[in-house]
């Protein structure tokens, strides 16, 4: 595993050759010259495997500092995949973020392999809650409070669907909080470790929330997926757990995914069978200890 | 008024590809997927049967209607007729019918 590896060890090899990092089903070549970075890289991925080389990358990720002058008035990050930067550069100071949105978009844009969806995933006894939603919604502040009572992180961003089974692939990653939902969610769950705020990016404040080292482990072990809830926070909101017919979930899911339309007849299918196979909801909350309870009770039933 | 018999010289209607259609049913409601178009269609049960019926070929509104009608033991008026008219119109503004000479 990466915390295996000495820091400095770390750091040689990232402006080196190039670490290869087992990341759920994905290979990913990380390779930076930004101070800082590693340290960054090993707090978050230190109980992620590394991938003896040679091996075959499906991503790779260089995370450097770009040429011209203001490499010195005004330094900045640049993201770089496959080589080609599909990015502007961010804020030298914002180089994981910048490389953690990078490696989300590497995902969304060559991983059709799956059905994916803009989701949560989470799974307890053996089957997955998938919680689909657009920004906003708090996708990311419920998976991490569920995540904080036990259920396994599969994924904060993306819900990766076998198009031959229908299975869920876990994409177990830092999880990215923003602006007023760090504070929830140290109030939430102390115990969890919330690496650096990042202030001043495009979305805010930004922390990432520590993978629990028990989802990282089984990271390789995929789940049927259970139940699909679409998450609506809102200030001040009751708790109301709504039942939704089989079509409205159908629509609903087929304009979350990423890939839906791409996908075909495959994207059809496999969107058909997670709604056979799945019970539907929309969950209205704004009180979190609440929400987690009646997904708890949802399980458990 | 009651519909009685087919006139040759009105156009009748078509699906484009049955084979391309895809189906799921939920309840009342139908999911359908064009592979031609790569277009999905969520469709009322209504909707669903009038597609499913033009699969065995091109037929005019008219004598859609009837076999409609017939299969559910009523008799068939031309106010029905007027509906399954309009409703091919609109599955042809989706994409999912064509107007044939017969």
């Amino acid at each position: 595993m990466l915390a295996g590896l000495a820091g400095e060890a770390c750091r040689q090899r990232l402006t080196g050759k190039g670490l290869l990092l087992k990341i759920g089903p994905f290979t990913v070549e990380v390779r930076s010259d930004i101070d800082g970075f590693s340290h960054l890289l090993r707090q978050f991925y230190g109980q992620f495997s590394l991938v003896d080389a040679p091996a075959i990358a499906d991503f790779h990720v260089q995370i450097v500092r770009p040429g011209g002058v203001r490499r010195w008035w005004r330094p900045q990050v640049q993201f770089l995949l496959d080589g080609q930067s599909p990015f502007r550069p961010f804020q030298l100071g914002h180089a994981f973020p910048l490389f953690e949105w990078g490696l989300n978009w590497g995902i969304a844009m060559q991983a059709h392999q799956y059905l994916m969806l803009h989701s949560a995933a989470v799974e307890r006894a053996g089957k997955v809650l998938i919680l689909p939603a657009w920004p906003g919604c708090g996708k990311s502040t419920l998976c991490a409070a569920l995540v904080s009572r036990g259920w396994r992180l599969f994924s904060d961003e993306f819900g990766l669907v076998r198009t031959d089974g229908g299975e869920l692939v876990p994409l177990p990653r830092p999880t990215p909080l923003k602006n007023k939902s760090i504070e929830v969610i140290r109030d939430f769950a102390p115990d969890a470790t919330i690496g650096p705020a990042f202030h001043g990016t495009r979305k805010g404040t930004v922390a990432h929330l520590q993978t629990p080292d028990a989802s990282v482990i089984q990271s390789h072990i995929p789940a049927p997926p259970a139940w699909l809830v679409f998450p609506r926070y809102r200030a001040g909101a009751r708790l109301h757990l709504k039942p939704i017919d089989k079509p409205q979930a159908f629509l609903k899911l087929a304009n979350n995914s990423f890939n839906y339309r791409l996908l075909g007849l495959q994207g059809f299918q496999t969107v058909t069978r997670l709604v056979r196979h799945c019970d539907s909801y929309i969950l209205s909350y704004s009180n979190l200890d609440e929400a987690v309870e009646t997904l708890n009770r949802l399980a458990d039933a | 008024m009651v519909v009685s018999q087919q006139d040759q010289s009105i156009p009748g209607w078509k699906i484009l590809e049955a084979d391309a259609l895809h189906w799921e049913k939920w309840g009342e409601q139908y999911a359908l997927y064009d592979s031609l178009s790569g277009e999905t269609h969520l469709l009322p049960e209504f909707s669903a049967r009038v597609l499913q019926q033009l699969s065995a070929g091109s037929v005019t509104a008219e004598v859609l209607a009837r076999a409609l009608c017939d299969a559910s033991g009523e008799t068939c008026k031309q106010t029905f007729v007027d509906h399954v008219s309009q409703l091919l119109s609109q599955l042809q503004a989706a994409g999912l019918t064509e107007k044939v000479r017969s």
